[in-house]
């Protein structure tokens, strides 16, 4: 909590930026890049799967930002909606992007495992898929908010709310699988007690959500810049001052 | 409870004369179905079966139509802040809006909804269940779409945001209304759906009246 108030001071964001945004960001390319390459070329197919176990590298770790990152945009409008912190709103807004990307990723690679697994693209009435997709629709909901409301504190208040509404998605993603009925098996990884992957095969699965979890840091401290200096050019004299007065007016 | 109910009439006294705009959703209503019911071609045994879920999506749509009904209008006019100066707590607000926009906007749908289902042949028992599941959802609904009505306040372009906001909110209701009817059949009152809409609705406003109150705070500090 200390950091996060040492870190709400823009001037303070901005030192701490300087080198965490392209240490994120490299961190990500180079993590990525070698996940890459493990998941696609050195790691063996599982027995089960064959190659499809290819697909678990990209939406696993999809799946996983794309909830870490709706957790972050609750906790920032938290943040923000409490204590007023605008640092707060330009993290939680630069957030959905890649938030919203990761869900489609998620979504698109689970269909694709869907087919060769359990022959089907999509099950309508398979409450994971189902709270996935209310998850996406969720982060529409807060983009377009941001995108229709023109008056930035508005804005940054009233997409709080509706992030921390929707917050009550997490739980169910996260239960689905125990709870009710579904296609998607239960937890693999994440969980103490969960039966866990081979080396091969956590290798790269770990490398790539490391390195998803980095991009995610990009784009948050990416935007937040970015915001900062538009914040920044709006606060600044719009035109130069006025030379003639009234009384050089011929009337 | 006295300023609520004073809300909710002065709302009633304002819809009666307001030449009708409260029988727009079921007239909505009625002229969907009747597209519906040409676009899939008239066939009546296709119609029975799609004939409660098509009466849900024309509820839902009427509802999240009216969305801009809930409270802009006392919005624009800056009624919310004066009464707040007077008082009245956002809270109080955001239960009166959302009591008369159910009872004002939603209660004609729900009325209509038995006698649409003419349109599609739906057996006496469906009707039933029908009726019933939407008025254990109808708490639900005015809650989502007042929240999204809230959230949206005076905008002009309110109209995709409201259905961007509330659509994902809906969907467990919808999951679970369309559902109830056939229930019906099996197990009565007692279905597992009803109990479960009635929890959804619920929940829903114990979510909506703090979120729209938190809303209507936001948009009326500018």
């Amino acid at each position: 909590m200390r950091f996060i108030s040492y870190l709400s001071n823009p001037a303070r964001f901005l030192r701490f930026s300087r080198f965490a945004t392209p240490l994120s960001g490299w961190a990500a390319f180079g993590l990525i890049g070698v996940g890459l390459i493990y998941a696609l070329i050195l790691s063996p197919p599982a027995v089960e799967h064959g190659q499809a176990v290819r697909i678990m590298y990209i939406h696993v770790p999809a799946a996983w930002c794309a909830m870490a990152a709706y957790f972050s945009i609750a906790l920032a409008s938290l943040v923000s909606f409490v204590w007023r912190h605008s640092l707060a709103d330009s993290v939680a807004r630069s957030l959905a992007l890649p938030g919203v990307a990761f869900t489609f990723l998620a979504l698109v690679t689970g269909s694709l495992w869907g087919r060769p697994a359990w022959g089907t693209w999509w099950q309508w009435t398979d409450v994971r898929m189902m709270s996935v997709l209310v998850l996406l629709f969720i982060y529409i909901g807060y983009m377009a908010i941001w995108n229709i409301v023109s008056d930035r504190q508005q804005a940054s208040r009233l997409a709080a709310i509706l992030a921390m509404v929707g917050a009550l998605n997490l739980p169910i993603i996260k239960l689905s699988v125990n709870r009710w009925n579904s296609m998607h098996q239960t937890a693999t990884v994440s969980e103490p007690g969960a039966p866990g992957l081979a080396l091969e095969l956590l290798t790269p699965l770990l490398l790539m959500a490391v390195g998803y979890t980095c991009l995610l840091a990009w784009f948050a401290l990416r935007g937040t810049e970015a915001e900062l200096v538009q914040l920044k050019q709006a606060r600044a004299a719009k035109s130069k001052p006025a030379k003639v007065t009234l009384e050089d007016v011929s009337s | 409870m006295n300023i609520i109910f004073k809300i909710l009439k002065r709302d009633i006294i304002r819809a009666a004369r307001s030449s009708g705009s409260w029988a727009y959703g079921p007239v909505f209503m009625a002229v969907f179905l009747a597209l519906c019911a040409i676009a899939l071609g008239g066939e009546m045994s296709v119609l029975r079966q799609l004939g409660s879920p098509l009466i849900w999506m024309a509820v839902t749509f009427a509802a999240l139509m009216s969305v801009d009904k809930v409270f802009a209008d006392d919005l624009r006019d800056g009624t919310t802040g004066q009464l707040w100066l007077s008082g009245v707590s956002y809270l109080t607000q955001a239960v009166a809006g959302l009591l008369s926009f159910m009872v004002i906007y939603l209660l004609p749908l729900v009325i209509a909804a038995p006698l649409w289902s003419l349109l599609f042949d739906l057996s006496a028992e469906s009707v039933i269940g029908l009726t019933f599941a939407l008025i254990c959802a109808l708490p639900g609904l005015a809650a989502f779409a007042g929240l999204a009505g809230a959230i949206t306040g005076a905008r002009g372009k309110g109209g995709f945001l409201a259905i961007f906001i509330s659509a994902p909110l809906l969907i467990p209701i919808l999951i679970f209304g369309v559902a109830a009817p056939e229930s019906y059949h099996i197990n009565g009152l007692a279905a597992l759906e009803f109990r479960a809409l009635i929890g959804l609705s619920l929940f829903a406003l114990a979510l909506s009246i703090p979120a729209s109150a938190a809303a209507l705070s936001v948009n009326t500090d500018r």
